[in-house]
């Protein structure tokens, strides 16, 4: 009998995610949300409240990803049609809005003219790809991505301490606290992280504990330090500016080069595609329930292709529209699937009873 | 017929279409998931089925001379290597049956015929003579069974000496092979300041002996098995038993077991079966030339494959990192390791990007260069008629052209190429105002870097072209984009339960000590680490 040695626990088939790439997963889904702030869809909120209402949201939103993560042990999606139908229609009009604020962010910061939306179309292909590849690579490939983006925020920050003007904070409830709150909501229905967990607990390991919470202070501090060094950097400016955090990349000192804001955009693109990528594995996967296993990957295709041309002629329009309907209309979805989650976890809770 | 009817027809004779026949209604479908299959189809009517070719022939071996002899030359035909020479065994007719240039002829006269023909004549019926020679005369030389033909031409074309005995119908097979080989040398692709100088070689028992040396413990397995239907190659597979995880040699032994193949030259045929399935510039697979390598990779709990007739031998399961490493890491001090190991990262990054960015840079993002260097790469461009992304690409292809002109040319002619090629792109293209001059040094930096990571080299050089044409179009952004999507992929490369980019994704702190650190050897050979000890994930 051979006696082998090394690890005892392999694990040939490893469908597993570990808790770094878990919970990376989840620090780029958020910072997303911080780095592609538009006051299009502020609410009202200035600058000051937002250095707040950034934290705070974070904070809620790792509160309900813990929650639903943990609810989601041994819960069968496949078991409620309705279930399904309700995540769908919610991951459809979460890519709707973020894709066209990236749409707009991508016309307005990085590419003029038409190329931009190739770039976006590009963008979202990458997307794609990586949703197809599974959760495990995408998860892999989150951490990977996850370390490059930590430490792109930090040099970005730090090589702009030097313009931070102490000056430019006031007080954060100095607006009142109803932009805030309101503003607070809107970032966690927009927050698709929240439900992307709840598919990932099949495959995720058991979590640490020190690893949920180094990962939750993190994206707390970096939803923290982004508004605050836009509001820092550029005062009262910062509300008239399109995207406040991608425009501290061009204020930062880098030594040699004139600007760097065009290597940065690697945060937010990496950020971006990992949100949706999850977004598209997510919604392929309540497809593939719903068609009772069935290979939906091109129907996902399909779909994603629609919105994407949505979320193009949409980007234009969004700006102009009311943005409390989108609030309204996130908001119930958002609404909608958590509480048909929670059905589920109540329904599983009573059955074990 | 309608003409829509007529096209579906035609269709879904090459499949491209289905049709179904429901409640009187003709249904037609696409088949999306097979939508390549009538290409396929294509290619299996140009090309005959590995099948065809099996070598499986179980005809029985007569117990007459001149059937068997009979048989033998309408098997080969007009083949001039097949030699039968008749002799007589007392008063019982013999032959003895070879191919030409495949045995050691010294060895096969000392050794086999003079003692035959030589010896006090055995008695008794044929088969005792046979038996008598076999365990008697000839005692000190390899000896299989043949029990059919098919086992007995097998023999004879792998440098075996057939003895046939009228009246017999067992022969006599003895291992005699000889052939000209290369000598053991140094290996040409993977050259190192210390260490061995040994390189594996073409003959795979001289491989399996390169390995053995090395590794003299029974744990070390060594198990051969032939394939290819046609060739009968034979392929070693190697591991140590106390080390490799099971999963690991069944699935290895599953893949190599489920290969068709009709020929196997190169161990590049058999590569595709070990590695990832799905499409991937990278590859799941590492190769070496080197013994010293292979044996180091198999001491870790992996699984290594030798294919005779190349130089060139599989490991899998095989990660990202190791691209970066070499045996004189483990030879040198570690500091220095260290610090080869960052250059030759470095050198991969600039080799893959410096292309792509300098185009996007030049095009779309000018604000991220000094100024005095932005001044400088706009004049010289002035000059030159094509847009920057054209320029690339064209000298890229230059000098891709050059390389495999290089590679191929014998060498007397390959450095007349090269100082051809300078003098024509270095001097001529700049002074005719084709080429701006930093595209040389970028294309220079690019080309001297690719070959730091040699056993990068085919990614490498597709994904510059890939990049430059992505900075040309969509700029840094784009290539961010494109980078993203190639980290996906090769985040999905994970054919043995160990993933391609561990131990960055999942992170493993312990494996840290030998990726882009390398600790000391009183600390890494205070703990031996496996392979599946990388977390999987």
């Amino acid at each position: 009998m051979v006696k082998h040695r090394g690890n005892k626990n392999f694990d040939f088939n490893n469908s597993k995610i570990t808790a770094n790439q878990f919970f990376s997963l989840f620090f780029l889904s958020r910072i997303s949300s911080v780095l592609l702030f538009t006051p299009v869809f502020g609410f009202g909120i200035s600058p000051n409240g937002r250095i707040i209402a950034e934290a705070g949201a974070s904070l809620i939103t790792a509160a309900l990803f813990s929650f639903l993560y943990k609810a989601s042990k041994g819960i069968d999606l496949g078991e409620k049609k309705g279930v399904n139908i309700v995540f769908i229609i919610y991951f459809s009009l979460v890519f709707l809005f973020l894709g066209s604020v990236f749409s707009y962010f991508s016309s307005a910061q990085m590419l003029e003219g038409d190329i931009s939306q190739s770039l976006y179309i590009f963008i979202v292909v990458a997307a794609v790809y990586g949703a197809f590849t599974g959760a495990q690579p995408m998860a892999r490939a989150s951490l990977i991505l996850a370390f490059f983006a930590v430490l792109g925020v930090l040099v970005m920050l730090i090589s702009s301490v030097g313009n931070f003007k102490r000056y430019n904070l006031s007080p954060v409830f100095f607006d009142g606290f109803f932009p805030v709150i309101k503003y607070i909501l809107f970032s966690v229905f927009a927050s698709s992280e929240v439900l992307c967990g709840f598919f990932y607990s099949g495959n995720s390991e058991n979590r640490g504990k020190k690893t949920a919470y180094f990962w939750y202070l993190l994206t707390v501090l970096f939803s923290f330090l982004i508004p605050l060094f836009s509001l820092g950097l550029f005062g009262d400016m910062t509300a008239s500016i399109p995207f406040p955090s991608f425009k501290i990349a061009s204020a930062g000192n880098y030594l040699l080069f004139q600007r760097l804001d065009a290597v940065f955009a690697f945060i937010w693109i990496s950020a971006f595609i990992v949100k949706i990528s999850s977004v598209f594995y997510c919604g392929n996967f309540c497809l593939t329930k719903l068609f009772k296993g069935k290979k939906t990957q091109a129907y996902t295709a399909s779909a994603v292709i629609l919105l994407t041309l949505l979320s193009i002629f949409f980007s234009k329009e969004l700006v102009s529209l009311n943005s409390d309907n989108v609030f309204w209309i996130l908001g119930f979805s958002f609404t909608a699937a958590v509480i048909s989650a929670g059905l589920l976890f109540y329904k599983r809770r009573r059955e074990s009873d | 017929m309608e003409k829509s009817a007529f096209y579906i027809q035609i269709f879904e004779k090459i499949g491209i279409f289905r049709t179904e026949k429901r409640n009187n209604k003709t249904r037609v479908t696409f088949k999306g998931e097979k939508m390549f299959d009538f290409l396929k189809k294509a290619a299996d009517l140009k090309y005959a089925p590995v099948g065809e070719f099996k070598n499986n022939d179980e005809t029985t071996i007569s117990s007459s001379l001149k059937a068997n002899i009979d048989y033998l030359k309408m098997k080969f035909g007009k083949s001039f290597d097949l030699m039968i020479r008749e002799v007589k065994i007392g008063k019982t007719d013999g032959a003895f049956i070879i191919c030409d240039g495949m045995c050691n002829s010294l060895f096969l006269s000392q050794s086999v015929i003079w003692p035959i023909l030589n010896s006090d004549k055995p008695k008794g019926t044929p088969d005792e003579k046979i038996d008598i020679i076999k365990t008697q005369v000839i005692t000190d030389i390899e000896k299989i069974p043949a029990e059919n033909m098919g086992q007995l031409i097998s023999a004879i074309t792998a440098g075996f000496i057939i003895f046939l005995l009228d009246g017999s119908s067992k022969p006599a097979v003895f291992g005699v092979q000889g052939y000209q080989m290369r000598s053991i040398d140094e290996p040409s692709t993977e050259a190192q300041e210390r260490g061995s100088r040994e390189g594996f070689v073409e003959n795979f028992k001289i491989n399996a002996s390169l390995v053995r040396r090395r590794l003299q413990t029974p744990e070390a397995k060594i198990e051969i098995m032939k394939m290819g239907e046609a060739s009968a190659t034979k392929v070693l597979l190697c591991y140590m038993s106390d080390r490799v995880k099971p999963e690991i040699l069944e699935n290895v032994k599953k893949r190599l077991n489920s290969a068709e193949f009709d020929t196997v030259f190169e161990s590049g045929y058999i590569q595709p079966f070990l590695d990832q399935k799905g499409a991937s510039l990278f590859s799941g697979v590492g190769v070496t030339e080197r013994p010293d390598v292979f044996c180091a990779k198999l001491t870790e709990g992996r699984v290594g494959v030798i294919v005779d007739g190349t130089p060139f031998a599989l490991i899998v399961p095989f990660i990202f990192a190791e691209h970066f490493h070499s045996f004189d890491d483990y030879a040198n001090r570690p500091y220095y390791a260290v610090f080869i190991r960052i250059i030759k990262m470095i050198s991969f990054f600039l080799s893959v990007f410096t292309p792509g960015l300098y185009v996007a840079a030049a095009t779309f993002s000018q604000e991220l260069l000094p100024k005095t260097l932005l001044f400088d790469i706009i004049s010289s461009h002035a000059k030159t008629p094509f847009p920057i992304l054209i320029e690339a690409v064209i000298i890229h292809i230059i000098f891709e052209v050059m390389r495999e002109a290089g590679l191929r040319l014998p060498k007397s002619v390959g450095h007349a190429v090269s100082i051809v090629g300078g003098l024509v792109i270095g001097e001529a293209a700049v002074s005719a105002g084709l080429i701006a001059p930093p595209m040389l040094i970028v294309v220079a930096l690019t080309a001297i870097t690719s070959f730091v990571v040699p056993n990068l080299y085919q990614p490498m050089s597709v994904l510059r072209f890939v990049f430059i044409f992505v900075g040309g179009i969509l700029g840094i952004y784009g290539i961010v984009a494109a980078c993203i999507l190639i980290i996906f992929n090769m985040c999905r490369i994970n054919p043995y339960g160990v993933p391609f980019m561990s131990p960055f994704s999942p992170f493993e702190t312990a494996a840290l000590r030998d990726t882009v650190f390398r600790l000391g050897w009183k600390d890494l050979s205070r703990r031996q680490m496996e392979i599946q000890d990388l977390k999987g994930g």
